[in-house]
C-alpha cells in the first residue's frame, strides 16, 4: 500500500501548530529582513540594476570577488590535503591515535572563530611569537611583516575551517565496512594501490561534502579575514560590512549580499544531498 | 615490503603529528600569553603573572559583557531547545505538506553567512528599538541556533520506532502524556546534544552580534572583536582560555549527561 | 484481577478503507462475541493488519462503524478505547523496566500505587516472568519480551484484546508453547481477542472462528473446523492446511454429489455450490489425508509414485498422475503405502463428501 499513511502520526491541525513558532521566527527574524535587504539593492537609489553593474563592471569590486574565490579555492585545497591524513588516522582501529587525534580536531572546533583568529595574530604580529622565535636566534633580524596579508588570511582560514574538512571525510573512511580493503590486500593488491583503488573511491562523498563545505563557508567568512586581514585583502564579507558600517551604502551592501547568496545558495543547493549537515553536526 | 610499509607508516604518522600540531598549536599558545607579565607580546614570557586574569575578573567592561553574554545564551538555549523540539516532533511525526521544502528552509541559517544576516537584521531591528536589547538579541540568536536543535532531534525522532507512542496511546495515554512519559526520555540525549550546540552557538556568535550590540549592553564577543582590532593586550588571552576552558569543560559534562541519558534509555 | 474479566462483543459493520485506488479493506462486516477469541487469516496485503488498526483507532474507517459492547468507537481516539493491543515487535518502552511498563496503564488511571503494586505483580506471575521485574527490555529474551508486553495488555483488564502477529518473531517451538498458552490465558481472563497472523496452523489450533481474508474482503468467517472441511472457494481450500487442487471438469451431477473428469480419469466430488453447469471448468479439492491410493486399482485417477517423503507421523507420497497434475497422499508412516517404489503404478479415488468441486474461475493459486 504506497500511499498509507505513516501510522501514528499527529494531525495536521497540531502538526502546525508545532512547527508554527519556529515558522513564524524565522519569518520575522531571518527571511523577512533579508528579503528586504536584497529588494533594497533593486529599489535604491533607483528603480534598476545599477548596483550590481557597479559591482560587476568596476575593477576595484570586480577583484574583491575575484580574490574571495581565489582564497577559498585555496583554502579548501589546503584543507583538503591536510585534513585527510588526519581523517585516515581518526577512522583507523587503534585508539591512542584515534583520541589524540579527536580531541585536536574538536578543541578548535569548539574554539570560537573570534579566539582562533586572536591566536592567529598573536602569532604573526610583528611583535607575535613567529616574530619572537626568529629574533631570539637571530638578534640582527629584521621582523617578518606576516599580518595583514592575503598569506595570513589563507593560513588563519584554513586552520579555521580545517576541522569542516575533516569530520565528513572522517565519516564517509569510518562507513566503509572493513572487509573491502582486506579484501583487496588478500587478492594481491599492496597496501598504496589498495588506498588508491578502494578506500579512496570509497571516501570520495565524505570529500566532496569536506570541499563543498568549505569552500562555502570561506565565501562569507567575515571574523578572520576582518581580524587577520587588513585593507588589502579585502574580501566580499569584510566589503559588504564596509559598504554598510563606514560607507552606509546599504543597498550596495545589499547587492553584494545577493550575489554571495546566490553563490552560497545555488552551490549548496546543487549539491544538497553530498553535504547531509546532520552528519557533521551530531558527530560527536 | 615489511621494511618499506614501515617507512611509510612512520612518514605517515610523522605528517600527521605536524598537521595535528597545526591545529592546536595557535589555541594553545593563548595559555602562556595570558600568564606574560607586560603587555608586551613577549616569547617566550619572561615570567608568570595572574594580573591579566585579575583584571579579567575585575573589570566591569569585561564581567559586565560576559555576564550579559551568558544570559543570552541561556535564553538563546531554552528557547531554541524548546521551539526547535517542538518543529521537529511536527516535522518527523506529523503530516505536513511540503515537508522536505519546510525542512530545507528552516535550515536555512546554518547556510546563510551571517554578515548578511547582521546587516539585514541591523536594518530590522533598528527602526524598532530592538538593537542592543536582550529581545533582540534572544530572537536572534534563537533563530541562529534552532537549526542545530532540528537536525540532531529530528534525527533521533526518525530512528524512534513509532509503535512506542502508539503502544503508549493503546494503553491510555493522552498525546502529552506520551510525548512527557514516553518520547522524551528517549529523545534526551538528543536534545540535550541540541541544547549544547545552541549554547556555544549563542555564546560565541560573533558577526551579527557585532552589528546589533548597542550602548549599554555589548556581547563579550564584540568587546573582544573591538579589543583585538584597536587594543591587543593580553587580557583578550586571559578572556580566551577562560572561555576556551569553560567550553571543553561544558562538552565534557555534556557527554558525561549524554551517556547516562543514553544508558537510562535502556538503549 | 481476579481472573473473570468479561469481555466485550466486538462489532465491525460494512468497514471500508481506500488508499487512493487501492481497497485495503472492503465492505467487512464480523461480529466476535463476548469472551470470543477470533483470528483474522490472510496473506499479506489481505487487509487483516488495517482491520485491527482501525479497531484500536490508528486509522479511521472511511466507511462503517465499530462497536464494542453498546459503545460505538468508530471516532473514538485511540487513547480512550479501553481496548489493548499487543504489537508485533511488543513495542516495549525501552526506558522503563518490566515492573514500569506493565504499570504505565494503571498509571493512566489513575490506579493508586498499593493496588498498581498488587496488579502488577499478579500480571507478572500470569506470564511467569516473576524475578524479572526489574529488568530493562533490552536485558530480555524474546520470549521474555512477549510475555511483557502481554502482561502489560492484560493488568488493567481491557474487555478486549487486539493482538498483531505477536508470536512471528519466536521460534517454532517457543511459538507452539506460547500459542497454548495464549489460548489459557484468555480462557482465564474471559476476554475478546482478536488475534491476526498468516499462519493457518496458528489461527486452526487457538480460535474459535476464523476469518480469512484476501484483498480486503472477507471470504469465509467460520470455527477452525468448518473452514478445513468445508471452505467456501478455492482460496480457503489452499489457504487452509494442504490441498490437492485438480483441474478437470464437471461431468454429471445428482444426489448431492457429481462426477469430475481430469486428464487421469475421473473421481468423486461434492459441487461447493448449485448451478455449476456440466462440462464447466472445475478445480477438484481434496485433503492429501483423505487421498485412498491403491496399488494395483481399477478405479479412479492414475498416475505413478514420483516421490515418498518421511515426515514424522506421516509419510507424504507424490503421485504423478496422468495428464501430468500431482496429487499428494498422507498415508501412515507405517504402512505399506509409505514404502513404495518411485515409479509404481497406483490408482488414487474418494467418496464424494471428502473432496469439493469448485468453479475455476481462473488466477485461483494453484
Amino acid at each position: 500500500m504506497a500511499e498509507a499513511p505513516r501510522r501514528g502520526q499527529l494531525p495536521l491541525s497540531l502538526s502546525m501548530l508545532l512547527v508554527a513558532p519556529l515558522v513564524l521566527l524565522l519569518a520575522w527574524t531571518f527571511f523577512l529582513p533579508i528579503g528586504k535587504l536584497l529588494l533594497t539593492s533593486v529599489t535604491e537609489p533607483s528603480f534598476s540594476l545599477d548596483n550590481y553593474r557597479r559591482l560587476l563592471v568596476e575593477p576595484l569590486y570586480r577583484q574583491v570577488i575575484i580574490r574571495t574565490l581565489w582564497i577559498a579555492l585555496v583554502c579548501t585545497v589546503s584543507a583538503l590535503l591536510l585534513g585527510y591524513p588526519i581523517a585516515a588516522l581518526m577512522a583507523r582501529p587503534g585508539r591512542v591515535a584515534v583520541k589524540i587525534a579527536v580531541v585536536c580536531v574538536m578543541i578548535p572546533l569548539w574554539t570560537s572563530a573570534l579566539i582562533r583568529s586572536y591566536a592567529w595574530i598573536m602569532l604573526l604580529q610583528r611583535k607575535g611569537v613567529i616574530n619572537s622565535v626568529l629574533l631570539g636566534l637571530d638578534p640582527a633580524a629584521k621582523p617578518l611583516n606576516m599580518l595583514y596579508t592575503d598569506g595570513a588570511v589563507l593560513m588563519a582560514m584554513t586552520h579555521v575551517l580545517l576541522p569542516f574538512m575533516i569530520l565528513p571525510i572522517a565519516s564517509a573512511l569510518g562507513s566503509i565496512p572493513p572487509d573491502l580493503p582486506r579484501a583487496a590486500l588478500n587478492l594481491g593488491a599492496g597496501r598504496v594501490r589498495t588506498f588508491f583503488a578502494v578506500t579512496l573511491p570509497l571516501s570520495l562523498p565524505g570529500v566532496f561534502a569536506g570541499c563543498l563545505l568549505v569552500f562555502v563557508m570561506s565565501l562569507g567568512f567575515y571574523v578572520t579575514p576582518a581580524l587577520v586581514g587588513g585593507p588589502q585583502t579585502l574580501m566580499i564579507a569584510t566589503l559588504i560590512a564596509e559598504q554598510a558600517t563606514t560607507l552606509l551604502n546599504w543597498p550596495f551592501a545589499g547587492a553584494i549580499s545577493c550575489v554571495l547568496l546566490v553563490l552560497s545558495l545555488g552551490l549548496t543547493v546543487s549539491f544538497k544531498r553530498l553535504l547531509r549537515l546532520e552528519r557533521v553536526v551530531a558527530h560527536d | 615490503m615489511t621494511k618499506q610499509a614501515g617507512l611509510a607508516e612512520w612518514l605517515f604518522r610523522a605528517l600527521c603529528a605536524l598537521i595535528l600540531v597545526f591545529l592546536m598549536l595557535p589555541t594553545l599558545l593563548i595559555l602562556p600569553v595570558s600568564f606574560s607579565p607586560s603587555t608586551e607580546l613577549a616569547f617566550p614570557p619572561r615570567g608568570l603573572s595572574l594580573r591579566w586574569y585579575q583584571l579579567f575578573f575585575s573589570d566591569p567592561g569585561w564581567v559586565d559583557a560576559t555576564l550579559f553574554s551568558l544570559g543570552i545564551a541561556a535564553l538563546t538555549t531554552v528557547c531554541s531547545t524548546v521551539v526547535g523540539t517542538m518543529a521537529s516532533v511536527g516535522l518527523v511525526r506529523g503530516r505536513l505538506p511540503g515537508r522536505q521544502t519546510l525542512e530545507a528552509l528552516l535550515l536555512a541559517p546554518l547556510i546563510v553567512p551571517h554578515i548578511i544576516v547582521a546587516i539585514a537584521v541591523y536594518l530590522q531591528f533598528a527602526p524598532l528599538g530592538l538593537t542592543g536589547t536582550r529581545l533582540g538579541f534572544v530572537l536572534i540568536h534563537t533563530a541562529l541556533a534552532v537549526p542545530y536543535v532540528v537536525l540532531v532531534v529530528s534525527a533521533a525522532l526518525q530512528r524512534l520506532p513509532p509503535s512506542l507512542e502508539m503502544a503508549g496511546l493503546n494503553l491510555g495515554a493522552s498525546r502529552l502524556r506520551c510525548f512527557w512519559s514516553i518520547t522524551m526520555p528517549l529523545i534526551s540525549p538528543a536534545i540535550l546534544a541540541g541544547a549544547v550546540f545552541s549554547a556555544l552557538a549563542s555564546f560565541d556568535e560573533t558577526v551579527v552580534s557585532f552589528f546589533i550590540s548597542g550602548v549599554e549592553h555589548q556581547t563579550i564577543t564584540r568587546k573582544m572583536f573591538e579589543d583585538i582590532e584597536f587594543n591587543v593586550s593580553p587580557v583578550i588571552a586571559a578572556a580566551s582560555t577562560v572561555f576556551v576552558i569553560g567550553t571543553v569543560a561544558l562538552m565534557w559534562l555534556a557527554d558525561t549527561a549524554k551517556r547516562s541519558a543514553t544508558r537510562r534509555s535502556g538503549a | 484481577m481476579n481472573g473473570a474479566v468479561h469481555g466485550l462483543e466486538v462489532g465491525i459493520h460494512d468497514v471500508w478503507r481506500r488508499y487512493g485506488a487501492v481497497t485495503a479493506v472492503g465492505g467487512v462486516s464480523l461480529t466476535a462475541g463476548a469472551g470470543e477469541f477470533v483470528s483474522l487469516l490472510g496473506p499479506s496485503g489481505s487487509g487483516k493488519t488495517t482491520l485491527l488498526m482501525m479497531l484500536a483507532g490508528f486509522e479511521e474507517p472511511d466507511q462503517g462503524r465499530l462497536t464494542v459492547g453498546d459503545r460505538d468507537i468508530t471516532r473514538v481516539p485511540p487513547n480512550k478505547r479501553d481496548i489493548a493491543m499487543v504489537f508485533q515487535r511488543y513495542a516495549l518502552f525501552p526506558h522503563m523496566t518490566v515492573a514500569e511498563n506493565i504499570a504505565f496503564p494503571l498509571r493512566m488511571r489513575r490506579v493508586g500505587r498499593a493496588e498498581r503494586e498488587e496488579r502488577v505483580n499478579r500480571a507478572i506471575a500470569m506470564v511467569k516472568l516473576d524475578a524479572l521485574a526489574g529488568r530493562k527490555p533490552a536485558e530480555l529474551s524474546g520470549g521474555q519480551q512477549q510475555r511483557v508486553a502481554l502482561a502489560r495488555a492484560i493488568v488493567f483488564e481491557p474487555p478486549v484484546i487486539l493482538m498483531d502477529e505477536p508470536l512471528g518473531a519466536l521460534d517454532k517451538k517457543l511459538r507452539q508453547h506460547m500459542q497454548s498458552e495464549l489460548r489459557q490465558l484468555q480462557q482465564r481472563l474471559g476476554a475478546t481477542v482478536i488475534y491476526v497472523t498468516h499462519d493457518q496452523e496458528e489461527a486452526l489450533t487457538m480460535s474459535d472462528r476464523v476469518a480469512v481474508m484476501n484483498g480486503g474482503r472477507l471470504v469465509q468467517l467460520g470455527p477452525p473446523r468448518e473452514l478445513y472441511d468445508r471452505p467456501a472457494d478455492a482460496f480457503v481450500a489452499d489457504f487452509i492446511g494442504e490441498m490437492n487442487l485438480l483441474p478437470g471438469t464437471l461431468d454429471g451431477s445428482g444426489n448431492g454429489g457429481c462426477t469430475v473428469r481430469t486428464a487421469a480419469g475421473t473421481a468423486a466430488a461434492t459441487p461447493s455450490t448449485h448451478g455449476i453447469a456440466p462440462g464447466s471448468a472445475v478445480r477438484l479439492a481434496i485433503r492429501p489425508e483423505h487421498v485412498e491410493l491403491v496399488q494395483d486399482g481399477t478405479s479412479g485417477l492414475r498416475g505413478s509414485v514420483t516421490q515418498c517423503v518421511f515426515n514424522g507421523a506421516s509419510t507424504a507420497v507424490q503421485v504423478g498422475l496422468q495428464g501430468g497434475a500431482t496429487l499428494r497422499a498422507d498415508v501412515g508412516a507405517r504402512s505399506d503405502l509409505a514404502l513404495l517404489r518411485p515409479g509404481t503404478p497406483v490408482t488414487a479415488s474418494w467418496p464424494a463428501a471428502n473432496a469439493i468441486a469448485f468453479p475455476d474461475i481462473g488466477g485461483t493459486p494453484g
